[in-house]
């Protein structure tokens, strides 16, 4: 394992070297849902590193799926970037990120922001997002600037953090643990 | 959840509900529909349901939050719905 | 909540119709299943299927578990999973390779197990008769898991047998008249009690097969049954755990509570069967069995029966991804 560089800010420029080079697989491949789970809760996010599969009947989830899937149909199209990060476009230019309700609204709004740092760092794309809550007629323009970009960085030294790690970070009670789609995975 | 769907529609545009209804509850008499769902099975059956409709449809959802509430007597041939068996 | 099991007894055809499972019986019935709300398929009839239904079974993720002549157990067919976790397998392998982990798992699953035995055991202490030699041999046994060292899988197996003598002499007693169980035997059972046993310990192996496709575990490697054994090997470790609990509880239930009678069992040459009518009568009471509830103390939620088979699992493959101690499901209710 080349270790070296891997600590401090180094961290995030090898990230970005590495994600610019299309022909060369990522130590990490860093998700949108992975930075949403780092904000959340760095536990699910190693279960969900390891590919740890649960059963998705889940209420929450279930929702969650189906009001992106049928929300603003027609004014937005889904982009792969380089195969690696999926995001939404609007008509308008803006990247839209749509989430069933405003409860969790810090990790909704890191995972737009990396989606824009991403574009801006690897492919020189600057754009502006929308945070969208269609079941609460709600949305919430959302920049990127120097302190929001400091926050996505130090969430990409968080996630290869947690991911690289053998065993996941210690159980913890968190108030949504009873709706996690990991929980019967973590505390049985 | 206990879910009971009936729905009363024009004669051409019954195959629609009960195609998207069997795939999901039993079918217990000619428009009435039963069976347990999760929280998250009954939000996408609404959903769905609501793609579908057109002004002359009229669908209605009852649920309870668990068959406990709901007491029912079958009168008649037919099997108790809820069967496991067939 | 977890889905509910469906079985099929009727002799007939099983069909793919407009996007849902439909069933044609012989004597001109049709069915519908909602195949969005059924959790694992059971035929114990002549079906026919073809690969339109297959498809359908595998797009919705439901096991079919396939049962022929007199219910005896042929089969399953397990829907292939959508995201096959490769670093899963290779860690149940490892831990399997390893002989000292394999121990370890191993020794929990013949703890649970005896200590399941024990607690059926102690529910009928003094209801049904004195218990009390069988309940310190069980005591004792495993204690002997939990604290000896030993060097090789077949002295646990050795211990584990014991036990289960142990358990299943007391069941002469549990069980009301005129079942008997003198001795435990299957292949073919010899007697009422040992076919209704028999089918019942089919229907947890059975519910671990399905428990288990849910999780990315591979079924075929188990711990504490040899790989290649027969069946499943895995399924058959965590059958053992959940026998005493799903099992031998309904068993006891339908005898005692008169469900059936001797006169729902057929003896011929091969053995002791259940018939139709009594197979579908210890179902019924197995079906409730596995919806019962119980409080989870970590999960902070009532769980049902089959979902405990379900989080048996999980926490095993857990403890086989993330090093963390594998809880094999003790009653504790």
């Amino acid at each position: 394992m080349d270790s070296v560089g891997w600590e401090g800010d180094s961290v995030v420029q090898r990230y970005i070297a590495r994600e610019r080079d299309t022909h060369r697989e990522p130590r990490v491949r860093i998700t949108g849902l992975m930075m949403q789970y780092h904000e959340v809760c760095t536990r699910e996010l190693w279960f969900f590193s390891r590919g740890v599969d649960i059963d998705r009947e889940t209420s929450n989830i279930q929702r969650g799926t189906h009001i992106d899937e049928t929300s603003y149909e027609g004014q937005r199209r889904s982009f792969s970037i380089n195969g690696r990060i999926v995001l939404d476009m609007l008509d308008s230019g803006e990247v839209m990120e749509v989430k069933a309700s405003s409860a969790l609204e810090a990790p909704a709004k890191l995972q737009l922001l990396y989606y824009l740092w991403y574009l801006d760092e690897i492919l020189d794309i600057e754009r502006d997002g929308v945070l969208a809550y269609p079941a609460e007629r709600k949305r919430e323009p959302v920049e990127l600037d120097a302190d929001s970009r400091e926050w996505v960085e130090e969430s990409i030294r968080g996630v290869i953090q947690t991911v690289e790690r053998d065993e996941p970070p210690e159980l913890e009670k968190k108030p949504y643990c009873d709706s996690c789609l990991y929980q019967d995975i973590c505390w049985v | 959840m206990l879910v009971i769907v009936v729905y009363d529609v024009p004669a051409e545009r019954t195959r629609v509900y009960r195609k998207l209804l069997r795939q999901k509850l039993e079918h217990i008499q000619n428009s009435v529909f039963y069976g347990n769902l999760t929280e998250g099975q009954v939000t996408k059956l609404k959903n769905q349901i609501d793609d579908q409709l057109v002004p002359e449809d009229s669908v209605m959802v009852f649920e309870a939050e668990t068959q406990d509430y709901v007491d029912y007597t079958v009168f008649g041939s037919a099997e108790r719905p809820g069967s496991r068996f067939t | 909540m977890t889905k509910p099991n469906h079985h099929i007894f009727a002799d007939g055809d099983l069909k793919r119709n407009e996007g849902t499972l439909r069933i044609d019986t012989l004597d001109g019935e049709t069915e519908y299943l909602p195949v969005e709300s059924v959790d694992t398929l059971y035929l114990h009839g002549q079906i026919t299927f073809n690969t339109r239904a297959l498809g359908l079974l595998n797009e919705h993720g439901i096991p079919v578990h396939v049962f022929g002549w007199k219910d005896h157990y042929r089969g399953s067919y397990l829907p292939k999973r959508d995201h096959i976790s490769g670093d899963t397998v290779v860690q149940q392998v490892r831990a399997y390779d390893d002989p000292a982990r394999r121990l370890s798992i191993a020794e929990d699953f013949v703890a649970a197990s005896i200590h399941n035995m024990r607690a059926n055991v102690r529910y009928y202490d003094d209801k049904r008769g004195d218990f009390t030699g069988a309940l310190n041999r069980l005591e004792g046994l495993k204690q002997r898991v939990c604290d000896d060292d030993r060097d090789s899988i077949d002295e646990l197996r050795g211990i584990e047998a014991t036990a289960r003598k142990a358990y299943y002499r007391c069941f002469d007693t549990i069980l009301r008249d005129p079942f008997e169980l003198t001795q435990r035997e299957y292949n073919p059972p010899t007697s009422e009690a040992n076919a209704l046993i028999s089918f019942l310990n089919g229907m947890v192996y059975t519910s671990c097969v399905s428990a288990i496709r849910q999780t990315a575990l591979d079924p075929t490697v188990g711990f504490l049954h040899e790989p290649g054994e027969r069946r499943f090997t895995l399924s058959l470790d965590i059958a053992d755990i959940f026998k005493p609990l799903l099992a031998d509880r309904v068993a006891f239930r339908v005898v005692n509570r008169q469900h059936i009678s001797i006169d729902d069992f057929e003896s011929e040459l091969e053995g002791c069967l259940l018939s139709e009518d009594g197979r579908l009568a210890v179902l019924e009471e197995f079906e409730k069995m596995l919806d019962e509830t119980i409080e989870h103390p970590r999960l902070n939620r009532k769980v049902s029966y089959k979902t405990l088979v379900r989080t048996d699992v999980y926490s095993l493959k857990k403890h086989l991804i993330a090093n963390e101690p594998y809880r094999a499901t003790e009653r504790w209710w």
